[in-house]
């Protein structure tokens, strides 16, 4: 009798001190929370919460709120990212607009001034007029940019010989070709395909690559529209030293220029309205450098002709 | 301003010689702060003063704005001298320690920072047959563990090949734009750290001699034409008035630096000549980093 | 704390020098089991004395000439776990700890954990506690061994309550006095921060304090003083302690020694570990 009664004292202390332990465990563990998370309010910070000791379940709540709190810094950074890039490029823009409109203005007001050649006027006016254009062609562009991005462009698709489109509208660009001196190798196979488009997306897409390839390119341009099974290959080509392998994942980036100090001739809009256009086409886009030659691929399905014949 | 690390004329004696000497450094949140100085000029020294390792002498020690360092000291993660592993465990077993030492309760954080620094597939090796990289990898990863705010390195890519401080490079960058982790690096290989750094600072046998950052340093190492003439007093105001150039510095008795119009070197030179002034020897400088440093670091004594 | 612990008892898992330090013990109790079972022989007439590196002093031959029994009828357990205590505890255990405390500062790890938020007191605490259950848990292991290799040897004839008894009272006051030890151990090594240094100077410990203390009691005797440092000293108490009936006073005075050596080395430790820099 005494024994075990001996035995029962002992076994009540025992668990009386192992729930004892366990209670400050829990107390602990939550105090060692609350602090860790009064720091993480006041500051800004990647700290994640930790463990005082393993008891129950408060490790899985742990774990719970880092999963938390490693979405929303995720989302923070990335906000914030973008929110840099963006005020970034505000500024390159109205510095982009307001050079033209500056130079504008400058021949507006020796214009002004009294016994001048006529034929000086007209030159004057001439330029006025290109500055102008300029201006204008910057806007647009941004302008068509936000609609896209806003999901607001209508688009509306029609089905159309594709081949001929393409040589039409890179015949527009054969003096700008003819200034820097060298001859695009054009080929086209495959002109009477059909696709599915936009018409005006599908110029603006070929216009943008030719106009990206004109600034950036150093030469060796190649331009060809190629059938493949089921799409057509837009492809244009050039020798490049501007760009960096590692430039690729971006470069369809808005507002994305490969060199800050570079003096700006584009917003970085060009190829993001391009990859915009032909996603919403069903299209893919893709970019490569190999041995400084930079190529740019758009493909875009062909429509069967059985469907509509 | 908000600055993660601020020290107010901290000192550390090493018998009677000062081996940091009042130090104010300013750590500025998000900054790249490159620490250089010679071997022995006391990097290491300050870095486990701010790190905890070792007790200042002297002065005062501020991380994130507060005073309470040893719970502050809980967001930065340091990589002081040589990594700091247990060389008879593998590198996963190292990491294991500092989880369970942290009471960090994601397990699988582990092999997740492995892959993070590429030391994925070492799972048998123990860290005494590593190579100097794959042990400054892990000395990274053990830093990076509890992700930090601020990082302390202590010359993290010593003993790494190309490719390996290449990596490092690109891996503190991304570590400081994509989760905006404050930055102090330390190192004597100066083309390295003006690749990545925002600020410097430079030590010089204990003491900061000079803080600035990378715009200030722009400024310094700008192309200039040096000319060295006789009169340097007659030449500046020929300069101001005939040349209307303001942009010039005098930075000894017969020497003229001229930051302005240096397209247009001949007329400088035309024009000092005809007013009077005798050019012993003029020429274009564009003082460049490495040499802008050597300048600071040395003045050429081996002290 | 708990996590710093947490971390301390991975370490220790994986650490090979406890896995080794733990065999080489239990060696050495086979070790003394065989040395007494040639003893035996040659007692028993069946090996020459001298033969196979064995010497047994001749005053042990006389005596039990007459009579030759079996040496295990005289050598008990507790007498084997006597000299193991005496010795090789303390040797083995003391190995151990430079090598687990000393492992810290090789390669700088304990830098991980040294101002991250954890108190310099509770990051030497937590290697103090670690280390010391090992030591225990090292020293546990060799009673077993000792025990079960005694059933091999000498058979179960002595078993009964009051070897038990004995067993118990006796095995727990030499581990509360070899757990003093090595908190000991342990603050010398946390004040040398060198395996080599900290292994070296553990076994002089190990060997010599007693020597030690015994001069300075003869010193102190000369003087007429009644004083005896050795009664004070962990290692002679883990020496002396009788294995049978202990009386009170001992009792009391090795586990009052054992908690102030305890204490002393602890704060030794602490004082230290806050103050020194780290490498």
């Amino acid at each position: 009798m005494q024994a075990q009664l001996t035995a029962a004292i002992i076994i009540l202390i025992l668990t009386g001190i192992i729930l004892s332990f366990r209670l400050w465990c829990y107390r602990k563990q939550i105090h060692h929370i609350k602090e860790e998370i009064a720091l993480m309010e006041k500051e800004d910070t990647n700290y994640q919460l930790s463990s005082f000791c393993p008891i129950g379940e408060t490790e899985e709540v742990i774990l719970a709120v880092n999963r938390l709190l490693v979405h929303n810094k995720e989302e923070e950074n990335r906000l914030k990212r973008e929110n840099r890039i963006y005020r970034e490029s505000i500024t390159s823009i109205s510095h982009d607009i307001r050079t033209p409109l500056t130079s504008a203005k400058g021949y507006l007001q020796m214009l002004q001034k009294a016994n001048m050649k006529e034929e000086k006027k007209r030159e004057y006016l001439k330029t006025v007029e290109q500055r102008l254009d300029n201006v204008t062609d910057m806007l647009n562009q941004l302008f068509e940019y936000a609609r896209i991005e806003a999901g607001e462009m209508e688009l509306e698709p029609e089905i159309f010989q594709a081949g001929n489109l393409f040589a039409e509208t890179i015949s527009m660009f054969y003096e700008d070709f003819l200034k820097k001196n060298c001859e695009p190798k054009v080929t086209i196979t495959g002109k009477s395909c059909k696709i599915r488009a936009d018409k005006h997306a599908f110029v603006r897409i070929i216009e943008n690559l030719i106009k990206n390839a004109l600034v950036h390119g150093t030469g060796g341009y190649q331009l060809s529209f190629i059938q493949e099974e089921n799409q057509i290959k837009i492809r244009v080509s050039n020798m490049t030293d501007s760009i960096d392998e590692k430039d690729m994942d971006k470069i369809f980036d808005r507002f994305y220029t490969t060199d800050q100090s570079r003096s700006r001739k584009t917003t970085g809009l060009g190829l993001a309205i391009v990859k915009g256009f032909t996603i919403q086409m069903g299209g893919t886009v893709k970019a490569q450098l190999k041995d400084e030659r930079f190529t740019i691929e758009v493909w875009v399905p062909i429509v069967a002709d059985e469907i509509f014949s | 301003m908000d600055y993660v690390l601020k020290t107010e004329n901290i000192t550390k004696v090493y018998g009677n010689h000062k081996v940091v000497d009042s130090v104010s450094m300013h750590v500025k949140k998000g900054a790249i702060y490159g620490f250089i100085g010679k071997n022995g000029a006391g990097k290491t020294t300050f870095m486990r003063m701010v790190a905890g390792l070792a007790a200042p002498e002297e002065g005062e020690i501020e991380l994130f704005g507060s005073g309470e360092l040893e719970k502050q000291r809980l967001r930065i993660g340091t990589l002081i001298e040589n990594p700091g592993v247990y060389v008879n465990m593998t590198a996963k077993e190292n990491l294991e320690v500092i989880r369970r030492n942290f009471g960090i309760a994601e397990k699988q954080a582990v092999d997740d920072m492995l892959e993070f620094v590429g030391l994925t597939g070492t799972e048998k090796k123990k860290v005494k047959n590593f190579s100097m990289g794959m042990k400054q990898r892990l000395g990274i990863a053990i830093s990076l563990f509890r992700n930090p705010d601020f990082l302390i390195l202590d010359e993290p890519i010593n003993g790494l090949d190309p490719e390996g401080i290449i990596e490092i490079r690109e891996l503190l960058l991304k570590l400081n734009q994509e989760k905006r982790i404050t930055i102090l690096i330390s190192s004597h290989i100066l083309g390295e750290l003006s690749k990545i750094a925002t600020h410097y600072g430079i030590i010089k046998n204990g003491a900061l001699i000079e803080e600035f950052d990378t715009g200030e340093l722009d400024e310094r190492c700008r192309r200039c034409q040096k000319i060295f003439v006789d009169n340097e007093n007659l030449a500046a105001n020929i300069l101001e008035e005939k040349l209307h150039i303001n942009s010039f510095d005098i930075p000894g008795k017969g020497v003229l630096r001229i930051f302005e119009q240096l397209d247009d070197l001949e007329q400088i030179n035309r024009e000092l000549i005809i007013n009077g002034v005798n050019i012993k020897e003029s020429y274009l400088a564009g003082q460049n980093l490495e040499g802008y440093f050597m300048e600071l670091l040395g003045g050429g004594a081996n002290d | 704390m708990i996590n710093l612990l947490s971390g301390e008892f991975y370490k220790l898992q994986k650490s090979k020098s406890l896995y080794i330090c733990s065999i080489v013990m239990i060696a050495f109790v086979l070790f003394v089991y065989s040395t007494l079972v040639m003893v035996d022989k040659i007692q028993q007439g069946e090996v020459e004395n001298g033969s196979m590196g064995v010497v047994v002093s001749e005053e042990a031959m006389e005596e039990n000439e007459e009579n030759p029994v079996s040496i295990f009828e005289q050598i008990g357990i507790l007498d084997v776990l006597e000299q193991m205590f005496g010795v090789f505890a303390g040797i083995f255990t003391s190995i151990f700890a430079a090598i687990f405390v000393c492992g810290e500062y090789g390669n700088g790890a304990i830098k991980n954990v040294t101002g991250k938020g954890y108190g310099r007191w509770q990051i030497f605490s937590s290697k103090y506690i670690m280390t010391i259950i090992a030591s225990i848990l090292m020293m546990i292991a060799m009673i077993i061994a000792t025990f079960l290799f005694g059933l091999v040897f000498s058979g179960t004839g002595g078993l009964d309550g009051e070897f038990f008894r004995n067993l118990c009272s006796y095995t727990a006051i030499e581990l509360l006095l070899g757990a003093a030890f090595i908190g000991l151990i342990v603050a010398v090594n946390e004040i040398c921060r060198n395996i080599g240094a900290g292994i070296a100077i553990s076994i002089c410990i190990v060997c010599f304090s007693d020597l030690i203390t015994v001069g300075i009691d003869l010193v102190l005797k000369y003087f007429h003083f009644d004083f005896k440092i050795s009664d004070y000293n962990l290692l002679n108490l883990m020496a002396d302690c009788p294995i049978k009936n202990i009386d009170k006073s001992f009792a009391v005075r090795a586990v009052v020694m054992a908690v102030l050596w305890i204490i002393f080395s602890f704060g030794i430790g602490v004082l230290h570990f806050k103050k020194a820099d780290i490498k």
